[in-house]
């Protein structure tokens, strides 16, 4: 997570993040929240000033910082609660032009970045199951 | 400022005032941060010697590493110092988990507490807010509901909670502070004075940032460390098995130390080993503290047999064996459970398990009855006995857990007997770490030499045992000799213990953990220099922090000589000093007195001290910019005459 802020903000920040790790420390449990650049994208569909686009060479969904709004119509509509709004622009992940710091810095290699041609959401399936599972484990009080 | 948040909070619980005071630049200059300020911090406010750790002029020290809250690997610690409870001497007790991190992005990087409280409190810190609340309801509450009850009074579920559980209310005196729930400070008692305090927790939400000098060398350096420290052998192994993983080769080379130091080998190691918990499915995940790579940290739990349902962080390796191989306990449920009662009860787990050892050896030996284990079979191997006194000592309840409440030098003395033949603490009251120094005999002199008592984690000087090619080439550049990484040999190892000190003391002051800087060796002096330049703007080179650090050693030696300790106190346990190892390679060493004095000479003569009393000269304490504390130790007649040298 600094290393997301250090990246994109110059900051050491927990708060200035693109990624977020809620957890639940009484039994070890965090969970990363990230932009799963979605294919089709809710947030993209549903903004109404067209900020926010697919890069072309990454694929990652961006917000155009300059046509955004904050109306936060994308944060309602991200699944996965990967969007939020700092200084009154929306900010989401987006890959870091291909080279995202996140994955750069972990070692064990919990998160990696791959590169896969599209439609690439049947592929991630596995491991959105398995975060959605540990997200309710980490809210519901099981283990 | 950069990478520093900054600010120090003080608080004093007396007059129930909270007050900010800007970083002194020159502190960070000298002390660099963490454990050098708080040594620092604690020569100042507690300047009257001989006051008693509970008293309220004992202060409270928490101080985060420098560059806590950065992307340098492993790097999110914190250093709480105070008067210890079971030495009254100098205690600095250090904790991973994500507390430190929260308390840099809150903006501060020492809290100061003073005083005590007449009613229990806790500190609430979110941000620029600081209030001290009431904490009668927290108050009996064990370490994992004082946390989620904080968490959720404050609807604050991302805070992070440092606290004190039972056994630091009860002023157990090897109550440990607990952060994240599973990850304790847990040597020397520094629970047990929060209790004193009436402190029942800190809790911090921080939604701030760091600034860096450099931020993008900086990173590129941090990656490049993260990268080595990835690919680190030792590193490796830490994250695959745990702190524990490997206690069969240590069990093979007989230098497992079981049943209160008399085996040296047992049939089995297995079951209490980080292998066990892996194969056999009770790691149920690994855990990293922030900002790690290394992730030596796990959770896990029962889930089946007598002891299902316990869980929890760890175990540790010096939990496995002080609770288990140095009980004789055997059995991977018991040893989980004991370990989650330390855990909630916030209870240093060596401490409880040493303790409890010299209570067995005491029972079998007849010189405890059962009227003294108020009817508990207290025999080595017994799994219930082992569980029931742990609860015991956490409450102190009946005869036993009040007597053992007190550690093992207080409560061999009450015993009488000559129990203090087989109680593992030295003079200064701390009990030894699960570590077999008859064979090992560099940490057998850094562990007489730490200022807390005998343990490991004032000098790690595993690379003594040689047996990789980094370890190697550590011993080459200490000694010039790759040969002199055996740890039989007593040449060298004040050298080799001087330089681990010096590094050692770098490592608790940036924040960084241990296990990268002395178990691997992917952060080394020279890059954490480099990393503590690019992130504050201020230019060190590798020896000048090697400086910084030895500063810090010869200040907390300082105080200690303060209080009134001389080179007596620099001993290792009896039993360890008179009684040869059992078995293995070891066997029939042992940490002879006239062995240790021939350490001791040339490792006091390294430093400049004193060689009959141990103390440091005047100008030593001058060259290292410490003029305040030579002029202090002066008017107390505790400055050695030049002429004493030889």
């Amino acid at each position: 997570m600094v290393a997301c802020s250090a990246a994109k903000e110059k900051l050491f920040s927990l708060n200035k993040t693109r990624i977020w790790v809620p957890k639940r420390e009484s039994i070890c449990l965090g969970v990363p929240i990230i932009c799963e650049q979605c294919d089709p994208a809710p947030c993209l569909v549903v903004c109404p000033m067209k900020a926010i686009s697919r890069h072309p060479k990454t694929g990652s969904v961006v917000v155009d910082r300059e046509k955004c709004i904050a109306c936060k119509e994308c944060v309602w509509a991200c699944p996965f609660g990967a969007i939020n709004v700092q200084k009154g622009v929306a900010v989401k992940c987006d890959l870091c032009d291909g080279k995202p710091a996140c994955a750069e810095v972990c070692m064990p290699g919990a998160i990696k970045y791959l590169d896969l041609e599209r439609p690439y959401m049947q592929k991630k399936w596995k491991s959105l199951e398995r975060r959605v599972e540990a997200l309710s484990a980490l809210f519901s009080g099981g283990s | 400022m950069y990478a520093w948040a900054g600010k120090m909070l003080h608080v004093d619980l007396a007059k129930k005032k909270i007050w900010k005071e800007d970083l002194d630049r020159k502190l960070g200059i000298q002390f660099l941060g963490g454990r050098g300020i708080n040594a620092k911090l604690l020569w100042d406010l507690v300047r009257k010697p001989g006051i008693d750790c509970f008293s309220p002029e004992n202060v409270l020290i928490f101080g985060t590493g420098v560059l806590t809250g950065t992307t340098a690997p492993s790097s999110g610690r914190t250093t709480i110092t105070c008067k210890g409870a079971l030495t009254n001497l100098y205690l600095k007790t250090n904790m991973g988990g994500h507390w430190g991190a929260e308390v840099k992005f809150a903006g501060y990087d020492h809290i100061i507490v003073y005083q005590r409280s007449r009613k229990p409190v806790y500190l609430w810190i979110n941000d620029d807010n600081v209030e001290l609340r009431d904490a009668q309801q927290l108050w009996g509450l064990n370490v994992r509901q004082t946390d989620e009850t904080i968490k959720r009074e404050n609807d604050e579920p991302e805070a992070k909670v440092a606290c004190i559980g039972p056994a630091g209310e009860n002023l157990v005196r090897f109550a440990a502070v607990m952060n994240s729930v599973y990850h304790a400070a847990g040597r020397g008692g520094a629970g047990a004075v929060m209790g004193s305090k009436k402190l029942k927790a800190i809790a911090v939400r921080g939604t701030g940032e760091l600034e860096l000098a450099d931020p993008e060398k900086f990173n590129e350096l941090a990656l490049s460390a993260r990268i080595g420290l990835s690919k680190d052998r030792e590193a490796i192994k830490l994250y695959r098995t745990g702190t524990a993983g490997e206690m069969e080769v240590i069990n093979e080379l007989g230098s497992f130390p079981s049943y209160n130091f008399k085996v040296g080998k047992v049939d089995s190691v297995y079951p209490i080993s980080g292998e066990c918990f892996v194969e056999k499915g009770y790691l149920d995940r690994r855990v990293g503290c922030f900002s790690c790579t290394i992730s030596c940290h796990r959770y896990c739990s029962v889930k089946t047999g007598p002891f299902a349902g316990a869980s929890g962080g760890g175990p540790e390796y010096e939990t496995s064996a002080s609770l288990g191989g140095g009980t004789g306990n055997f059995d991977t449920g018991a040893v989980i459970k004991a370990n989650e009662l330390c855990n909630i009860f916030g209870l240093d787990t060596i401490s409880t398990g040493v303790t409890i050892q010299w209570a067995m050896e005491s029972y079998e030996r007849g010189v405890l009855g059962k009227a003294g284990t108020d009817g508990i079979e207290l025999k080595f191997g017994n799994p219930d006995a082992l569980i029931a006194t742990i609860e015991k000592i956490a409450y102190r309840k009946g005869k036993l857990g009040n007597m053992l409440a007190e550690g093992t030098m207080r409560a061999s003395r009450r015993v009488g007997k000559r129990s203090w033949k087989w109680a593992i603490c030295n003079s200064k009251g701390l009990e030894q770490s699960d570590v077999e120094t008859r064979s090992a005999k560099g940490y057998a002199l850094a562990f007489s030499v730490n200022p807390r008592g005998p343990d490991h984690l004032h000098t790690e000087v595993l690379a003594e045992f040689g047996g990789t090619p980094t370890r190697l080439a550590l011993i080459k550049k200490i000694t010039g000799d790759e040969k002199w990484a055996t740890p039989y040999r007593t040449e060298y190892r004040p050298e080799i213990v001087r330089w681990h000190e010096d590094c050692y003391a770098i490592t608790d002051s940036l924040g960084f953990c241990a296990f990268s800087s002395t178990a691997a060796y992917a952060v080394n002096p020279k890059n954490m220099a480099e990393m503590f330049s690019l992130a504050t703007g201020m230019r060190f080179n590798e020896k000048e922090i090697m400086l910084a650090g030895r500063r810090i050693i010869t200040l907390e030696k300082s105080f200690n000589v303060r209080e009134g300790v001389d080179r007596k106190y620099d001993d290792l346990p009896w039993r360890l000093m008179n009684e040869p190892a059992p078995t293995g390679p070891g066997k029939g060493l042992m940490n002879s007195r006239e062995e240790l004095n021939g350490m001791l000479d040339r490792y006091y003569a390294l430093h400049e001290w004193d060689r009959k009393t141990s103390w440091p000269y005047e100008k030593t304490l001058k060259k290292l910019g410490l003029k305040d504390v030579a002029d202090q130790l002066r008017k107390m007649n505790r400055i050695p005459r030049p002429s004493s040298k030889d």
